[in-house]
C-alpha cells in the first residue's frame, strides 16, 4: 500500500514538473513573439516603372537603401516592385522613398502589397 | 621619298581605321538611358579587329577599359581608356603595344518617360579624346557630340545612337583629318531563364553605319552587322559580340575584317 502510495507521488511530481515545464516553454515562446512583435521590421511595397533587367533592380536596391530608417530593399524588374524593409521605429515618409526612387532614374508607382515571386 | 609619303599615308589610314571603330558601337544597349546617381560601372573589353592592306593582315588585340560614374540622375560622366596589342603585323609599319590617348565623355538625359509598360529615353552627349599620353602622333583631338535614344517595350530593347565626330581634330591647324558620321541600332530582347534567379539572356542584333566626310565628294560609307549576346544579373553583365563587314573595302586601299568583341560589366 505504501509502495503505491508512493508510485502515485512519483507519478504526481513528475507530471507537475513536466507540465510546468511545458508552460514555462509556452510561456516562454510567447515572450519571445511579443518581443519579436516589437522588434519586427515594417515591410513597405512600391510599384516601379522603368526597370527592364537585373542590373536596374540593384540600381534601385543602391538608392533606396541609403535611406536612414531601411534594414534592406528588394526590387523586381519582373513584378515591377520594391520591397523595403525599414528597421522598428523607422520613420520613414512616402516622399523620401520615392525622392530616391526618382534618383535611381525610375519612376514610382503606387504603395502596394507586397508580390511574392513563385518561380 | 615617294615609298617614305606612301608609308606614311597608309600609316595615317590604318591608325585612322584603327581610331574610328573603337567607338560606341558594339554593345551599346543602355544608348539613351542615364544611369542611377552614384552608379558605378566598370566595363572591360577584348576586342580581336582584322585590318587588311594590299593582302596584308593586322591584327590588332584591342581592351578598352571604362569607367562611368552618374553624378546626378541626369548626367553621367564616362572616362575610357584603350590598350592596344599588335598581334599580326604583316606589313612594313611599325606598330608598337601601348595606351592609346584617354577619352572624357559627359551624357546629359533630355528626356525619359517611365510607362507601366515602356520606357523611353532620350541622352545628348559630347566628349574628346586628349593627347595626355603623347600617343597621338600629331597631338590631336577627336571631339564627338551625339544624340542616343531607348525605346523599351516589355523584355524588348531598341536603341539608336548617333554621332558625329571630328576625327584627330588638330588645333593649332584647326582642322581635322577627317568628319565622320556615325549611326548605330540595336535590337534586343530580354530572355529570363527558367530556375536561375535574377539572370537574364539577351541576343543581340546591331547595325553600324560609318560615313567619311559626309558633306564632301570623298565620302565614303561602310558598316557591320553583328549579331551577339548578353548575360545580365544584378551586378555582373557578360557580352559578346561578333561585327560582320559591310562594304569593308575602303578608297584609301585598306579593308576591314570581321571583329570579335568579348565584354565584362561589373555595375556597383
Amino acid at each position: 500500500m505504501k509502495y503505491l502510495k508512493n508510485c502515485f507521488l512519483l507519478i504526481a511530481i513528475f507530471i507537475s514538473s513536466a507540465s510546468t515545464a511545458v508552460f514555462a516553454d509556452d510561456f516562454k515562446s510567447e515572450v519571445i513573439i511579443a518581443e519579436k512583435d516589437t522588434t519586427q521590421n515594417k515591410v513597405v511595397c512600391y510599384e516601379v516603372f522603368g526597370m527592364d533587367c537585373p542590373g536596374c533592380q540593384s540600381a534601385l536596391e543602391k538608392q533606396v537603401k541609403k535611406i536612414d530608417g531601411v534594414a534592406d530593399a528588394k526590387a523586381s524588374f519582373k513584378e515591377k516592385q520594391v520591397v523595403i524593409d525599414l528597421k522598428p521605429d523607422a520613420k520613414v515618409s512616402d516622399e523620401e522613398i520615392e525622392k530616391h526612387i526618382k534618383k535611381a532614374n525610375f519612376t514610382p508607382g503606387k504603395k502596394i502589397e507586397p508580390v511574392k515571386n513563385e518561380e | 621619298m615617294k615609298n617614305n609619303f606612301v608609308n606614311a599615308t597608309l600609316l595615317a589610314a590604318l591608325f585612322f581605321s584603327v581610331t574610328l571603330n573603337l567607338k560606341a558601337e558594339g554593345i551599346s544597349v543602355d544608348a539613351g538611358l542615364t544611369p542611377a546617381q552614384d552608379r558605378i560601372v566598370v566595363r572591360l573589353q577584348y576586342r580581336n579587329m582584322v585590318t587588311q592592306m594590299g593582302g596584308n593582315d593586322v591584327v590588332m588585340h584591342m581592351m578598352p577599359l571604362v569607367m562611368a560614374y552618374g553624378l546626378t540622375p541626369d548626367v553621367t560622366v564616362m572616362l575610357r581608356n584603350i590598350y592596344r596589342a599588335v598581334g599580326t603585323n604583316e606589313t612594313m609599319m611599325e606598330m608598337d603595344n601601348r595606351w592609346m590617348d584617354p577619352f572624357l565623355m559627359g551624357k546629359v538625359k533630355l528626356y525619359r518617360l517611365n510607362a507601366r509598360n515602356y520606357t523611353i529615353g532620350v541622352a545628348g552627349f559630347a566628349g574628346s579624346s586628349f593627347p595626355i599620353l603623347n600617343s597621338s602622333t600629331s597631338n590631336t583631338y577627336s571631339p564627338v557630340v551625339g544624340l542616343n535614344a531607348s525605346y523599351r517595350p516589355g523584355l524588348w530593347s531598341f536603341d539608336l545612337n548617333n554621332a558625329y565626330e571630328w576625327v584627330n581634330y588638330h588645333a593649332g591647324e584647326k582642322q581635322s583629318e577627317t568628319r565622320q558620321m556615325q549611326l548605330n541600332m540595336a535590337i534586343s530582347r530580354n530572355i529570363i531563364l527558367p530556375g536561375i534567379d535574377n539572370w537574364i539572356f539577351a541576343p543581340v542584333q546591331e547595325f553600324s553605319l560609318v560615313r567619311n566626310n559626309p558633306t564632301s565628294r570623298e565620302s565614303q560609307s561602310f558598316g557591320f552587322i553583328s549579331p551577339g549576346f548578353q548575360f545580365i544579373s544584378p551586378h555582373v553583365k557578360f557580352e559578346g559580340l561578333y561585327q560582320i563587314a559591310v562594304n569593308s573595302s575602303q578608297n584609301t586601299g585598306l579593308k576591314n575584317g570581321n571583329r570579335l568583341i568579348l565584354g565584362l560589366r561589373f555595375m556597383f
